[in-house]
């Protein structure tokens, strides 16, 4: 008995395959796995900065009572305290607002690898002209958060696919250099440095407080140095938790140079590999920032 | 304020946190030898220069900068050796010369005026030196 031929498919039904044929490679072509993955943690590392940020503030104000209650008398009130504070709230703003042009342009990057739109923040496109306002970076930091904010902003505008993708890894990852680094610097300096003058500030408060008073008070003594020491491990942990969020911007600095080395094979294994170690050190210092902001 | 570059703006912050931090050791170290007065006059040193060094990192973050090294270099070399000599002083009475001319300087920094920086540095080396 002969057997039947299969029956042809339509055109319409080749057209459709072949369609799916076509958008199989392509995507295989540009596959944004790795990408995808560096993307969000990095994403989740620049989101936490802004409680850094916050954490930092707060401490200056119990530093500036500290300061306060030692050296007057007189009552003071919460101008004072915010008075005292209002450097470092300044500069903090500064850095929060870099950081959010690099989260800004890491959840695009994210949504351009996974091809879905999100939500373009209106707000940064301001930011590098707000920084450069307030003279708080040099200008090469303040050109690279332009550069990242106008990708962001074209990513939301234009539409950008992923066979895009390349492109804007290649032309961004000078400017994710710079502000990743420049970020880095503070974070492992300059607010490392504060919260060092808060942990010597709440010493001296505590350890003045106690030698004066103890021998008068011995059971009230033990309450104090108690609570001295839950504040002294927290700014402990904060510390050891900043210098772990500036190494992990470092490390969303490397991730970004090795999707910009791979840019042509953005679907290589070799990358995806570099990439999940990469997003695995990330992913524990987000951890370690998480039990201590 | 004399423009720093935000390096330079780093390293006084750790001088001055520095030099807070030997007062400190000196005024717990020699509590009972230390009037109250004395105490309280340490210690009100103590927070002058902590909230210097704190203004100096917050500075050091919204630095463009500018060089002005000849400067910094002196503020940095008369804060070191007045660290260094907080930490080798007997005497109380020097002591207490090392934090005032320590916070004059930072003052001096604070006021932006170049001829008060080089008073108070060459003051701050002289007390320094003893």
């Amino acid at each position: 008995m002969r057997r039947r031929a299969a029956p042809r498919p339509s055109p319409r039904a080749r057209i459709r395959c072949l369609t799916f044929i076509v958008a199989a490679l392509v995507a295989g072509c540009t596959s944004p796995a790795a990408v995808s993955r560096y993307a969000r943690s990095a994403t989740l590392t620049t989101a936490k900065l802004p409680d850094v940020a916050d954490a930092l503030s707060e401490s200056c104000r119990r530093t500036a009572s500290y300061r306060l209650r030692r050296t007057s008398d007189a009552w003071y009130g919460d101008d004072s305290v915010r008075i005292a504070c209002a450097g470092r709230d300044a500069a903090l703003r500064t850095v929060t607002r870099a950081n959010r042009v690099l989260a800004a342009y890491f959840a695009a990057l994210e949504s351009l690898a996974d091809n879905k739109l999100t939500d373009y923040d209106a707000k940064i496109g301001a930011s590098g002209e707000t920084l450069a306002e307030a003279g708080a970076f040099g200008k090469k930091q303040v050109k690279a958060v332009e550069g990242l904010a106008s990708f962001a902003a074209s990513r939301a505008t234009d539409g950008y696919r992923r066979q895009r993708l390349r492109e804007a890894i290649a032309a961004q990852n000078e400017n994710v250099q710079i502000v990743t680094g420049s970020l880095h610097e503070i974070l492992d300096g300059d607010l490392a440095q504060l919260l060092e003058n808060d942990v010597a500030a709440q010493t001296s408060f505590y350890r003045s407080a106690l030698t004066e008073g103890s021998s008068r008070d011995p059971l009230t003594a033990i309450l104090v140095r108690d609570a001295y020491d839950e504040r002294a491990a927290q700014l402990a942990q904060r510390s050891a938790a900043v210098h772990s969020l500036a190494q992990a911007l470092l490390t969303v600095g490397r991730g970004h140079q090795a999707l910009y080395d791979s840019r042509d094979h953005l679907g290589g294994k070799a990358l995806l590999a570099t990439i999940v170690s990469n997003a695995r050190e990330l992913d524990a210092a987000i951890a370690r920032v998480n039990k201590a902001f | 304020m004399p423009t720093t570059t935000a390096e330079q703006s780093r390293a006084i912050a750790k001088l001055y946190s520095d030099l807070a931090s030997a007062l400190a050791d000196y005024r717990f170290l020699h509590w009972a030898e230390l009037s109250k007065a004395q105490r309280a006059e340490i210690e009100s040193h103590e927070w002058t220069l902590l909230t210097y060094s704190s203004n100096m990192a917050s500075r050091a973050i919204r630095l463009g900068g500018e060089d002005v090294a000849t400067a910094v270099a002196g503020i940095m070399r008369a804060t070191r050796r007045l660290t260094a000599a907080v930490r080798r002083v007997a005497s109380v009475k020097r002591a207490v010369a090392i934090a005032t001319s320590a916070v004059a300087l930072g003052g001096a920094i604070a006021s932006g005026h170049g001829l008060a920086i080089g008073e108070a540095v060459s003051k701050a080396l002289s007390t320094a030196d003893g």
